[in-house]
C-alpha cells in the first residue's frame, strides 16, 4: 500500500515525537540505566559462553 | 586507464563509513589490550549497528541485546528507553544502517570477497529472507518476554544462542586474550553450537552475499520495518522508472523494489538505472542521482570536520583513563590463584559483617552474581545446598554494585541461607578479588585463606563439591 505524501509526514513526526518521548520516559523511569547495567555487567551465558 | 584503475582501488564512501562506524563503536582500544570490557558511560547509549557490548572494544550497548533484556525485565519496568532508540534510528535511517553503519555487515561483505562460486538469488532466496521475521519474533521478542514475565528469568535467547556477531566480537576476543584463561574453562556445549552457527554463516557469506543480513538477522528485519517510511535512503522516481528490473537484478539483497524492507541502501542500483529514476534521498532532498526540482542537500565539509572530530573525542575519552575496576585490580590483593586473598571486611544485605579474617581456619566461597543474571541466580541454591552439607565453610555472595532492583528486596522473596552483600560504587570488593564485568564469578580460599580457584563461569554442585575437597587438601583445582 502506497502512502500518500503528506501521510508520510505527518506519520514521520508522529513516530519521532514518540520516540522522543519514549526516551525520554526511559531516563525517567530508569531502563536507559538497565541498558547500561546489562552493558556492563555481562552474564557469560547471556553472550553464549556457557 | 591508470587513473581508473587506481579509483577501483580506493575505498567506496560506502566502504569508508562502514570502516568508520566499526572503528566508533569498538574504540575502546584499550580493552583489547587488557582482555576487559569497557564499563564507562557511554554504555547508556545504544549503537545502531551490530555490535555486542561484550566485544573489549565495544563503547556501546547492542540494540538488540538491550531490547532482549528490556523484554525479559517487563515485569519490573517498560522497557520504553530502547524502544524509543530503536524507533529513532529506524525512523532517522532505516536499512541505511544495515547498508553502511553495520561492522557484521562489513564483515560479510569482505567475507564475499573470498574468490567462490557465487549463489545467484532466486525464489528460494527470497523465501528464506522471511526467516529473520520469524527470529525476531520468537528469539528476540517472544522467548525473551516470556522467561521475564512467566519466569522471572533474565533470557536474551538471540544472544544466547544464535547472534554469530557476539561469538565474533565478544567471546573470541576475550577468549583469545591470556588474562582470560579462566574463560577456556567455562566453555560448553553452548558455546560450541554458537561457534557452529558462526562458521556456517561466514561459510555461507563466501558464497551467498550478505547471508546473515538477508535470511537470519533480528535487527535488519526490525529497521526494515521502517522501509517507506525511513528519513534517509534510496528512493525511487516514478514518473521516470519503466520497471525493467535491472534494479533488482543488480541488488545483492532480494529486493521486489529498490528501496522496500530488503534493501539495504547501498546504492548499488542507481548506477544499474538506465533512467536515472534511483538516488538518494534525506527527507525531500535528493543528494545524487536523478535530476528533479529538489535540492541536493548540501553539509559534506561539515561531515569531513565533524566525524573525525567525534571519533577522535571518544578514543580520547574511552582509552584516557583506566576504568575504576582495573584500578583496584592492579592493588596487590592477592586474588590469583596460588596467593594469600587479602582481608577485607564488608556489611551485609540484612544486618551484621563479614570479616574475611574471621573466616579464616575455614573453607570460603566467594561468589559474585547479580539479580540479572539468570546462571548466577540459578547457581546460588548450589551454595545453599554446599553450606547446609557443610555447616563449617563460610559462603559470602556479592551482588555487583549496579543494580536494576533492590537487591534486599529480592533476597527477602528467596530462601537462600547465605551472606549476601552488594557491592560498593567503585567496586571495592569485585577489586579485591579480581572480579571482572563478566559473571558469574567464584573464588575458593582453603583454611589459610590461599586462592585455589577463581575463575568466570557457572558451577555445579558437583564441582562445589570437588572445590571444597581441593581447598581442604590445600591445592588447586583443576579441571579435569
Amino acid at each position: 500500500m502506497k502512502l500518500s505524501g503528506t501521510f508520510r509526514r505527518g506519520l514521520r513526526i508522529f513516530l519521532f515525537l514518540a520516540a522522543l518521548a519514549l526516551i525520554l520516559h526511559g531516563i525517567w523511569n530508569g531502563s536507559m540505566h538497565d541498558v547500561f547495567v546489562k552493558a556492563v555487567n555481562i552474564c557469560t551465558e547471556c553472550i553464549g559462553l556457557g | 586507464m591508470a587513473e581508473r584503475k587506481l579509483r577501483d582501488l580506493l575505498p567506496t564512501r560506502r566502504r569508508l563509513a562502514q570502516l568508520y562506524c566499526a572503528l566508533l563503536y569498538n574504540a575502546n582500544l584499550r580493552g583489547f589490550g587488557e582482555g576487559k570490557i569497557y564499563t564507562g558511560p557511554l554504555k547508556n547509549l545504544c549503537v545502531p549497528g551490530l555490535n555486542c557490548y561484550s566485544c573489549p572494544g565495544a563503547v556501546g550497548a547492542c540494540p538488540l541485546g538491550a531490547l532482549q533484556n528490556a523484554l525479559a525485565a517487563s515485569g519490573t519496568r517498560t522497557g520504553t528507553y530502547v524502544l524509543g532508540i530503536l524507533m529513532l534510528f529506524g525512523l532517522l535511517l532505516g536499512r541505511t544502517i544495515c547498508g553502511y553503519l553495520c561492522p557484521f555487515g562489513l564483515v560479510q561483505e569482505l567475507v564475499y570477497k573470498i574468490p567462490s562460486p557465487k549463489l545467484p538469488k532466486s525464489r528460494i532466496t527470497r523465501g528464506l529472507s522471511y526467516v529473520k521475521y520469524g527470529i525476531l519474533a520468537l528469539f528476540v521478542l517472544a522467548i525473551p518476554l516470556y522467561a521475564g514475565l512467566a519466569q522471572g528469568k533474565a533470557l536474551p535467547a538471540f544472544c544466547k544462542y544464535i547472534c554469530p556477531a557476539g561469538t565474533l566480537e565478544g567471546a573470541g576476543p576475550l577468549l583469545v586474550h591470556p588474562g582470560n584463561r579462566d574463560l577456556l574453562g567455562a566453555l560448553g556445549a553452548l558455546f560450541t553450537n554458537k561457534l557452529v552457527i558462526l562458521i556456517l554463516v561466514l561459510a555461507l557469506c563466501i558464497f551467498c552475499c550478505r547471508a546473515f543480513c538477508r535470511f537470519l538477522c533480528p535487527l535488519g528485519a526490525l529497521y526494515g520495518l521502517f522501509a517507506g517510511i525511513a528519513l534517509t535512503g534510496i528512493g525511487v522516481d516514478e514518473t521516470r522508472c519503466d520497471q525493467c528490473g535491472a534494479c533488482r537484478r543488480v541488488c545483492p539483497m532480494d529486493i521486489r523494489k529498490a528501496g522496500d524492507r530488503e534493501c539495504i541502501q547501498c546504492g548499488a542500483c542507481q548506477g544499474a538505472c538506465h533512467a536515472c529514476a534511483i538516488s538518494r534521498k534525506v527527507g525531500n532532498h535528493r543528494l545524487q542521482g536523478s535530476e528533479g526540482p529538489l535540492k541536493p542537500a548540501k553539509g559534506g565539509l561539515a561531515l569531513w570536520i565533524l566525524l573525525p572530530a567525534l571519533l577522535l573525542g571518544v578514543l580520547v575519552f574511552v582509552n584516557g583513563k583506566p576504568s575504576a575496576q582495573s584500578e583496584a585490580q592492579t592493588l596487590d590483593a592477592g586474588y590469583e590463584e596460588g596467593q594469600v586473598l587479602s582481608d577485607f571486611e564488608t556489611d551485609l544485605i540484612g544486618g551484621g559483617t563479614f570479616s574475611l579474617d574471621r573466616a579464616r581456619g575455614h573453607v570460603t566461597f566467594i561468589n559474585l552474581w547479580a539479580t540479572y543474571c539468570d546462571p548466577c541466580v540459578r547457581e546460588l541454591p548450589y551454595f545453599c545446598a554446599l553450606k547446609k552439607a557443610h555447616p563449617d565453610i563460610c559462603v559470602l555472595a556479592v551482588h555487583a554494585s549496579l543494580t536494576t532492583e533492590d537487591v534486599a528486596a529480592y533476597l527477602a522473596g528467596k530462601d537462600w541461607d547465605l551472606d549476601f552483600a552488594l557491592d560498593t560504587e567503585d567496586d571495592r570488593l569485585f577489586g579485591l578479588v579480581g572480579g571482572s564485568a563478566l559473571l558469574p564469578q567464584t573464588l575458593v580460599l582453603d583454611p589459610e585463606g590461599r586462592v585455589v580457584y577463581n575463575r568466570t563461569g557457572s558451577v555445579t554442585y558437583e564441582q562445589l563439591e570437588d572445590l571444597l575437597e581441593a581447598a581442604q587438601r590445600g591445592e588447586l583445582y583443576e579441571n579435569e
